[in-house]
């Protein structure tokens, strides 16, 4: 019996090589981690347990067959992250480049599946040259990976995700390449964390396939590369510089989830003091037309200053975070007044309607930082679709039965509060700093409505016309008559901001709103 | 005291004044080509089956001037109706009072129908013609009287009772964001306008926000009608195809046409030569019942078509590739028109029906940096989410991505039926032999050797891709006889069910 155990050790480190220490070396000069070691810096100190590293590949006729290709290329199991079970799968790149055979893909399902029902979120880590064309195009007859024809698995990378959404969490880190449909697997996902590296990149046609189609010489970086997804295409969540960088932030977003839809995120005691008082006057500019950087309201608020920012790169016009308030999570939308005056867009819509929608799907309060002058006129916007993006935000807002707490900062202007929570829009409590601008109308637009005839009418009618305007502003546009409209439900010290958010955190935390029954709503696209 | 008959007939003398309108501003809007708030219920409706409520509901006092001038139900008619006997609720902003301006009361009764078509499981159909807010009104409103009252009951109604807008006039800043979040957008050439931030100087409505752009360039209009009359005729056809909530199914639509017909045109519709293009919709065409096509989105991405048809009377959601345009390529475009209206469809238990005939997703730099990954996503979720039967006819190329756009066996189609000019699979025979036999093929020794490796390689492939081609439709089917098999098809799938998951809301890309 020991015998045999010694063996089976033998062999299990035998596997666990992956494709070789050669291969391994490789690895490391490309300044790449084994899956292994990926696996090892994910979860807590020696509670990763690996499944079904004996599975080998099926046979295919071709010289493949030959090789040592121990898990199939990829490393699959349970473990601890901060203490909660967490599912994970890692390609091998060591082994056949880590790409993807009907049998890799079982396992990949399996993960996926598996941590639906066993209600714990799932991580992916990328690395795979993508479709093992022997293993398609195999013995005894062609299969497809992705479909897993040859072992008629559980669901396909294209079948699972969108089955475990919005039940667990889904978190894809991209340690390496993958073009043409690899790529959508690790984007169904819920957050993608993407290394820059040359290295790394992800794209549906390869620079050949479009140079071939369109005659355009482009490279892999310009249409694929980490800084792309970030910054234009809005495709990546969070960029980090290495392997360890990308775990690490994996590990400290798990630590804001809750495990499952059904569970609130854990409460974790950071030390902070929920009285602690800022000061706030030296960071908000009186003037409107002046920018500033809402981070560090953001920053001043929140437990140790300590905030994740979500696609950090990509619509800087608006902030989306997790951080937290007295130990509970909580997810924080603020416009940023130093992009734009906090201007509301597109990509500022998507971002904002995707993070809330999670947030939601996943039971985490909703705080918004209102400072916005709202949708401002673009032909090129209008082209692109505005209102049908636009429009994603209000209905994601609404949508949501989380706790909604909105503090309007300063600005709200030209339609930007249907983009921010009104008490009309579900939000629990609607506070305002003392300088903020709610429901105000343009005062000169407004008395030449009004006061037309009137005008029309005087002696000298810039003379009526100024002083309707000054009284305007003086009886409409002002704080106590947006309460008296009951925009707001009351206006606050800003330094009672950390403390009254806390206390409100606790006022909800009970909060259950039923919606009609549905399959699923219809949300513009 | 009067009689109850004096009671009456005074009180439908008072209505008589508050729906007869003013001659001069029902001549303006005549004169814009555009029909009364009114006069659109009646096309609208069927004859006689219109019941208005709130119509004595005046603007609230503002302490402004404009508080001496009538504005009978506050600018908005609201109500409820039937189209084909089957029942709706509607509002329709009337833009010959005060410019169709929305204020307390307006809001109020939107607020008010929106809410018992909700509660009575029926469809609601808004009818924009308004200038915007009633700035008097707004000033002083109270916030429950607001556009966020009418964004969240729409929100909330989305996925149970489908939701019409139609722009016949100025729908602008938090009325476009309303439309939008409704399941269709139509709107009236010429007379209408959309958009959510103010018009920029020195241009028109028509070029910022009009009909044309948002058909054809923006993706928000659903639907374009020539005239009033045809925009309501689009309404009433549309009404017909969908079931009044989500726990029904749609109407069986009334038809003669033969379930068993042959069509033998389709034998010549579509080339062999897949560099050829045809029209794909000629084909959508010949198979529904009477060759009736309620097509979506017609001028937007039009790579793609989809739309509302019958078989047998049985409604269905078609997605169809259409080469005519970008040689039927998905792009970011097609994704979001192709994801939205698979989603409405699955939402309102309508079958869907691929009609598949695409080389994949757009390759190009432009579409990467649009994140055509992102917005493929959105159709890979659509499609695997959706539970309806879901039927794919392979007519011709399905390569590469376009097997998940067009869903296969990845995303669990119901059924692959495939004509015999059907063509599955992604590299072609010389560029899988050179990828898989890199190995054999770098360590021949002589030309002549690598020549036998090369043609050793590309025979496996060419039989391998051959046999790929067979086994990866369920069954291959006689074109002529595609409109009998999914007459079959939808009748063997009536009681499919699949249980997903319970979730309050999935996290799809947008």
């Amino acid at each position: 019996m020991l015998d045999k155990v010694r063996k089976i050790e033998e062999q299990r480190q035998r596997y666990s090589l992956g494709g070789g220490l050669d291969a391994i070396e490789k690895q490391h000069q490309r300044g790449k981690l084994t899956a292994r070691e990926r696996m090892d810096q994910l979860f807590d100190p020696s509670t990763f347990h690996e499944l079904e590293l004996w599975a080998l590949p099926l046979r295919t006729g071709f010289e493949i067959d030959d090789k040592f290709s121990p898990a199939d290329a990829v490393v699959i199991g349970y473990g601890n992250v901060a203490g909660r079970t967490v599912m994970a799968y890692a390609q091998d790149f060591t082994v056949l480049t880590g790409s993807q055979s009907a049998g890799q893909i079982n396992k990949l399902t399996k993960v996926m599946e598996t941590a639906v029902e066993m209600m714990i979120p799932y991580v992916s880590i990328v690395d795979s040259s993508g479709i093992r064309l022997q293993d398609a195009m195999g013995e005894p007859g062609p299969r497809s990976p992705m479909d897993g024809a040859g072992l008629h698995g559980p669901g396909s990378l294209m079948y699972s995700p969108p089955w475990a959404s919005g039940v667990v969490p889904q978190i894809a880190v991209m340690l390496g390449a993958q073009v043409a449909g690899s790529s959508y697997s690790p984007i169904l996902t819920d957050f993608l964390i993407m290394r820059r590296s040359p290295a790394v990149f992800m794209s549906l046609a390869s620079p050949p396939v479009i140079r071939e189609v369109t005659g355009v010489e482009v490279g892999y970086q310009e249409i694929g590369g980490t800084m792309l997804h970030a910054e234009v295409s809005g495709t990546c969540d969070i960029v980090v510089d290495s392997d360890e960088e990308g775990l690490e932030k994996c590990r400290k977003l798990l630590g804001f989830l809750p495990s499952n839809w059904k569970e609130k995120p854990p409460v974790i005691d950071t030390g902070d003091s929920p009285g602690r008082k800022e000061e706030f006057s030296d960071l908000v500019p009186i003037q409107l037309s002046q920018g500033y950087d809402m981070h560090k309201i953001i920053s001043r608020i929140v437990d140790n200053g300590d905030l994740l920012e979500i696609k950090s790169l990509y619509a800087k016009n608006v902030i989306v975070c997790f951080a937290r308030l007295g130990g509970q999570s909580v997810a924080i939308i603020a416009n940023n007044p130093q992009e734009k005056l906090g201007a509301m867009d597109i990509n500022s819509s998507d971002k904002m309607a995707r993070f809330i929608r999670f947030c939601d799907a996943f039971n985490i309060p909703l705080i918004f930082l209102v400072d916005t002058i709202g949708y401002v006129p673009s032909m090129e916007e209008e082209r692109a679709g505005l209102e049908r993006h636009a429009a994603k935000v209000p209905y994601a807002i609404c949508e949501a039965t989380v706790p909604k707490i909105t503090i309007y900062v300063r600005n709200c202007s030209r339609w930007g509060e249907l983009a921010m929570c009104t008490g009309q829009m579900g939000a629990d409590l609607v506070l305002a700093w003392p300088n903020a601008q709610i429901g105000n109308i343009d005062p000169e637009v407004a008395v030449d409505t009004i006061y037309a005839k009137e005008i029309e009418a005087a002696i000298n009618p810039n003379k009526v016309r100024q002083e309707r305007i000054k009284e305007f502003i003086s009886r409409y546009n002002n704080l106590y008559h947006a309460g008296a409209r009951g925009l707001i439900q009351d206006i606050i010290d800003p330094r009672d901001t950390r403390l009254l958010l806390i206390e409100a955190l606790g006022w909800f935390a009970h909060k259950a709103k039923d919606r009609p029954e549905k399959k699923h709503g219809n949300i513009p696209l | 005291m009067k009689s109850l008959v004096a009671r009456f007939n005074e009180i439908e003398e008072s209505r008589k004044f508050l729906t007869s309108g003013r001659i001069s501003e029902i001549e303006k809007q005549h004169n814009k080509g555009k029909l009364t708030a009114r006069e659109r219920i009646g096309k609208l409706l069927d004859p006689g089956s219109f019941e208005e409520i709130d119509l004595w509901s005046g603007a609230y006092k503002t302490g402004f001037d404009i508080d001496e001038m009538e504005i009978p139900g506050d600018a908005v008619v609201v109500g409820r109706g039937e189209v084909n006997g089957r029942p709706i609720y509607l509002w329709a902003q009337d833009y010959t009072i005060v410019n169709g301006t929305m204020a307390r009361i307006h809001i109020a009764k939107i607020v008010r129908v929106m809410e018992k078509a909700l509660v009575e499981r029926v469809p609601i159909v808004s009818i924009y013609d308004s200038q915007g807010p009633r700035i008097q009104d707004m000033v002083v409103a109270h916030g429950e009287c607001s556009y966020s009252t009418m964004l969240r009951f729409s929100t909330i109604s989305s996925g149970v009772i489908p939701q019409i807008s139609l722009i016949m006039g100025p729908c602008i800043g938090g009325a476009a964001l309303l439309a939008a979040i409704s399941d269709f957008v139509f709107m009236v050439r010429n007379t209408s306008y959309m958009h959510v931030a103010s018009l920029p100087q020195g241009m028109s409505n028509e070029e910022y926000g009009g009909s044309r752009m948002h058909s054809q360039v923006s993706g928000n209009c659903d639907v374009l009608a020539e005239n009033d009359e045809e925009c309501m005729q689009d309404a009433r056809l549309l009404l017909g195809f969908l079931p009044l909530n989500n726990a029904q199914l749609s109407p069986m639509i009334d038809t003669q046409d033969d379930p068993n017909r042959i069509d033998e045109q389709l034998m010549e519709m579509v080339p062999s030569d897949t560099t050829k293009w045809f029209d794909m919709r000629k084909v959508v065409k010949q198979i529904v019942d009477d060759g009736c096509y309620f097509e979506i989105k017609r001028d937007y991405a039009p790579c793609l078509s989809i739309g509302f048809a019958s078989f047998d009377g049985q409604v269905v959601g078609i997605l169809a590739n259409n080469s005519m345009y970008k040689a039927g390529c998905m792009d970011a475009r097609s994704s979001d028109k192709h994801a939205r209206f698979n989603r409405f469809c699955d939402a309102f238990n309508i079958p869907l029906l691929y009609l598949a005939d695409c080389p994949g997703f757009l390759p190009s730099v432009e579409e990467e940096k649009a994140g055509i990954l992102r917005h493929g996503c959105m159709v890979i979720h659509a499609v695997a989410e959706a539970t309806v039967p879901k039927i794919l006819i392979a007519v011709r190329k399905l390569y590469a991505g376009a097997q998940l756009a067009m869903p296969t066996n990845i995303q669990k189609v119901d059924r692959i039926l495939a004509w015999a000019s059907a063509d599955r699979g992604g590299m072609g025979a010389p560029e899988l032999t050179s990828v898989i036999y890199k190995g054999r093929l770098d360590r021949a020794k002589s030309s002549e050797e690598r020549e036998k490796i090369w043609r050793e390689g590309m025979e496996r492939m060419e039989g391998t891709l051959e046999r790929f081609r067979l086994i990866s439709n369920e069954d291959f089917i006689d074109p002529r006889q595609t409109r009998r098999v999914i007459i079959k098809t939808l009748r063997q799938l009536g009681n499919k069910k699949i249980e997903r998951p319970p979730r309050k809301h999935e996290n799809m890309n947008l």
